[in-house]
């Protein structure tokens, strides 16, 4: 079955679109095999934005995506459940760092900056080409917690946790807990009792 | 062992107790020192604030020779000398290019085979069942204040052989020549060198504090391994005393004279008869 | 303390350590050690008729020496659990055979000499670690201080021990060597701290406000004292901390910008050498008692706790937490929490928040029956697989696992090993499927083929 890809080149505002000719590398990128529907547009992450996935996945029949835009530490999570949303697996997508690995880091050289961005998105394009659904397993969940530590640290922990409702078992080495700030007179900056 | 010995320009001079209790001892312990041949200025104080290449090349030149000689280890008794020779090791097999630089001023080539040791470590490294049973005068209740001063063991990255802020190797070559090594805060001090000879105003009171650190401490002595250290505390205490009001009258002693005296070498041949501060009223506690 | 040692969902395991930690997020499976007391805490009341009768004394550790203690303890009247163990190295009866008189006395025959160390098994679905710090030992380091040998150049801890109203001065602050009321205090901060040469390069952060604090305590409780304090900067950008700093200014604690090269006894006083840098001179200050604001480490043993349940840890041996900014209590290892001092130094109110924070996350994930697995993770193509196990031993994660599978050769069932992922433990690193020879192993998402195909199309 032939892929359908769609593209989605964001402009970060100006801090894509100030230095790389994004609707340029939206045309370029467009000719890559398997690229249905390629579009730019100034906030890929805002709510319009995500609509404009949905919308072409549904209209063009895109079964997978590319979005090219900032680092995917930043929005893969956000565009996987756009995806999800439109009824695609979250997994058929890829994206293209053309903001923290080129206009951000190639000001200067803005012509250059736009070949590399139109490259970078070739790659996820070639990427996307080849991926298939994943699916998440499950585990079960052991319902305890074991903290390591009585000090001050382990304390809080532990209570909060056991406010919870949840079970703690609060392993300690010392023959009492407390640790250091139970050796501490009063403490700062309001010098009131440590114990 | 066998060392190729650097005698330093003191040796005959203002440190000449230093050079002959130090042969002395050294024959006893079986130590040959032999005396490197033509020897030239190891540099201090004045080259490494002129040139930092005549600072290396000057003791580079004794360490070739010495090299050339067949020995491995090469020891002097200045602590100052021992700096200069310390250093230039440093530098030598640690910077090709210094190294090549130096070579060619030298007319000589010195491949970093022959190693540096100060005097305090070469015979604190004797084996010390060696030392002992060449004891047979024990040093019994006297108390003594080693005192190592700022050369000997600092900065520990060219030195390295003792703690730099409580060196211990004369200490326990006090101890094992009988006597009682007290601990005390100032040995690692500075005794202010060649100030005592260009500015004695700063150096009294460098002299003075370290005075008074011996007499806290309660010991009846100090005891150095430097002749600069040795003239400063023996020879301007009197200085000391008239610029600031003090009355020491403390003995002070090279720790090859006490080890010496020990191993029963007699007065004489030691020096301990030619320091400008007593050493006979101390002296008459152990015999 | 007591709230927690009282809470119904929290059980105390005190004097415990733990031996072996295997399993994954959700499903940890946990040997905890519960060291021997020779006394069973079960029938012991705490009474303290033992403490009181029993013959051997130690110097108490716990107040750095300043009192001493008995062979069967506890370490200070306000303990939790308030019931005492027995320290065989020092007691009487576990040396000579004899005495035995705590087992005599007990009114509820708590004292058992028999007593053996016990191993647990636990299941939990969630690890905090909080194992906190310990300090620098600066007598190691320090010879311009005096290598630990003049008593009273003590650490900022040693001195909490003596101003607390429950240790065993009863918060009198004291000099160790003769007992006297020091009328001339000098703090020295950054010992360790912020040291290239001896200690650590970090910041402790704590030590800027103690100092602080002990400064103004000594004003406080000793008339006519005066206080000294050497410091390289004054940190305190905590709420209300600057506010506290500048009382202690205020107050009358001198504080004297730049190191103290040099400690030394005269008479029966400590000389404290240093410069002072704001004007350029050298300083010299006649002191009774000098503390040290030393450097926070890794408590000891930390780097085995890190090794037991695969935390990485930085340069400095502290629990690497998965991100500075962004991930603060969460380790590398899914369902590994950090709380407090081990994941770096600490004040009180940043511990506590980190620790609240930690139980937040800990909370979260145990508010689910199950959990979704990051599906990009290894997989390997048992067809593939030589069985060679290189990848086992380059797997950070222990999530690689040997499998015995059978197949058929001509005709005839054979069995062989291959390497299996546990799908709990796999955190998708890669690492397999670079040492992988067969190319057997392949990271879902980031498969060899797709790698490849991103490299053709950025050549091309």
């Amino acid at each position: 079955m032939a892929k359908r890809i769609g593209l989605f080149v964001c402009w970060c505002g100006s801090n894509i679109g100030g230095v790389i000719d994004v609707p340029r590398v939206a045309q370029e990128a467009s000719k890559f095999p398997g690229v249905v529907y390629a579009t730019d547009y100034k906030y890929m992450c805002s709510e319009p934005g995500q609509d404009m996935i949905i919308k072409a996945i549904k209209e063009h029949n895109l079964d997978r995506v590319v979005v090219a835009s900032c680092t995917p530490r930043l929005h893969e999570p956000t565009f996987r459940k756009t995806l999800a949303k439109a009824g695609l697996n979250p997994y058929m997508f890829e994206m293209a760092n053309i903001r923290e690995q080129c206009s951000w880091v190639h000001s200067d050289e803005k012509e250059k900056a736009t070949e590399k961005a139109i490259a970078l998105v070739k790659r996820a394009l070639a990427k996307v080409s080849k991926v298939e659904p994943l699916y998440e397993s499950h585990i079960p969940v052991t319902k305890k917690a074991l903290v390591i530590g009585g000090g001050i640290a382990g304390m809080q922990v532990a209570l909060d946790i056991a406010d919870s409702g949840h079970e703690v078992i609060l392993v300690e080495r010392e023959p009492t807990i407390g640790g250091k700030m139970a050796m501490l007179d009063k403490t700062f900056p309001t010098l009131d009792c440590s114990a | 062992m066998r060392y190729a010995y650097f005698p330093g320009c003191s040796a005959h001079g203002t440190g000449k107790e230093y050079e002959s209790s130090t042969q002395a001892v050294a024959k006893k312990l079986g130590m040959e020192l032999v005396e490197i041949p033509d020897w030239n200025c190891c540099g201090a104080t004045a080259a490494h604030g002129k040139s930092h290449l005549l600072n290396v090349a000057l003791p580079a030149r004794n360490l070739a020779i010495a090299e050339g000689m067949g020995l491995d280890n090469l020891t002097t008794g200045c602590a100052a000398c021992y700096q200069q020779f310390a250093n230039a090791y440093k530098e030598m097999t640690e910077n090709k290019e210094i190294r090549d630089k130096v070579n060619r001023i030298i007319g000589r080539e010195y491949k970093g085979n022959l190693k540096v040791k100060s005097l305090v470590e070469a015979i604190g490294t004797v084996d010390p069942e060696l030392i002992k049973s060449h004891i047979v005068k024990p040093l019994s209740g006297l108390k003594v204040a080693a005192y190592y001063g700022c050369l000997l063991v600092r900065p520990p990255k060219i030195t390295g052989f003792d703690d730099p802020e409580n060196p211990m190797f004369m200490d326990n070559l006090m101890k094992l020549a009988g006597a009682e090594a007290l601990d005390w805060a100032h040995k690692t001090e500075c005794c202010g060198a060649s100030l005592g000879v260009s500015n004695l105003g700063i150096a009294v009171r460098l002299i003075d504090k370290i005075l008074r650190g011996v007499i806290d401490s309660g010991a009846d002595c100090v005891v150095v391994a430097c002749p600069f250290c040795h003239l400063n505390l023996d020879w301007h205490q009197k200085s000391v005393n008239k610029q600031l009001g003090t009355n020491y009258e403390m003995p002070v002693f090279y720790f090859t004279e006490l080890l010496g005296l020990a191993m029963g070498i007699n007065q004489d041949e030691l020096g301990l008869k030619t320091h400008f501060t007593d050493t006979q009223k101390v002296l008459s506690k152990v015999g | 303390m007591v709230a927690a040692a009282q809470h119904p969902k929290i059980k105390l395991m005190t004097y415990c350590e733990i031996v072996d930690v295997s399993g994954y997020i959700g499903n940890f499976e946990v040997t905890i050690k519960q060291k021997a007391r020779y006394v069973d805490h079960s029938k012991c009341t705490g009474c303290g008729t033992c403490f009181e009768k029993c013959p051997s004394k130690v110097p108490s550790s716990y107040d750095f020496g300043l009192g001493t203690r008995k062979a069967i303890y506890i370490d200070f009247p306000t303990a939790v659990p308030n019931k005492p163990v027995i320290d065989a190295e020092n007691c009487r009866y576990f040396k000579t055979g004899k005495c035995g008189i705590c087992k005599k006395i007990c009114p509820t025959g708590a004292v058992d000499y028999e007593q053996k160390e016990e191993l647990i098994q636990e299941k939990v679905g969630a690890i905090v670690l909080a194992t906190g710090f310990d300090l620098f030992e600066w007598e190691k380091a320090y010879g311009e201080y005096g290598y630990g040998r003049y008593k009273d150049v003590i650490s900022g801890l040693h001195f909490e021990r003596m101003s607390n109203a429950s240790g065993l001065t009863g918060g009198k602050i004291i000099r160790p060597s003769d007992g006297k009321e020091p009328k001339s205090v000098v703090f020295i901060k950054c010992v360790g701290s912020r040291d290239e040469a001896k200690g650590k390069e970090y910041c402790s952060r704590a030590c800027c406000m103690y100092t602080a604090k002990h400064a103004h305590q000594v004003l406080d409780k000793i008339p006519g004292s005066s206080a000294y304090v050497f410091y390289m900067d004054v940190r305190t950008p905590g709420k209300a901390y600057d506010e506290f700093y500048r009382r202690t200014v205020e107050e009358g604690v001198q504080y004297i910008r730049g190191r103290v090269s040099k400690i030394y006894p005269s008479g029966d006083k400590l000389i404290v050498m240093g410069t002072d840098t704001l004007l350029g001179r050298p300083v010299e200050v006649e002191a009774d008692l000098v503390v040290l604001a030393t450097a926070m480490v890794p408590s000891k043993d930390s780097d085995k706790i890190a090794q037991l349940v695969g935390c990485p840890t930085d340069k400095d041996g502290f629990f690497q937490e998965a991100h500075p900014k962004l991930r603060p209590v969460e380790t590398m290892t899914a369902g590994l929490f950090l709380a407090g001092a081990c994941q770096g130094p600490k004040d009180i109110p940043d511990t506590v928040s980190q620790a609240s924070g930690a139980a937040a996350k800990v909370v979260a994930l145990l508010s689910h029956d199950e959990l979704a697995t990051d599906p990009m993770i290894s997989q390997i193509n048992e067809a593939l697989c030589s069985g060679c196990l290189v990848c086992k031993g380059v797997c950070p994660y222990k999530a690689i696992e040997e499998k015995t599978i059978t197949e058929r050769v001509h005709g005839k069932p054979v069995e062989r090993v291959v390497a299996s992922v546990n799908t709990g433990l796999c955190q998708g690193c890669g690492n397999c499927t670079v040492a992988c020879r067969s190319g057997a192993a392949n990271l879902k998402g980031f498969t060899n083929d797709q790698l490849l195909a991103e490299v053709d199309a950025l050549c091309r």
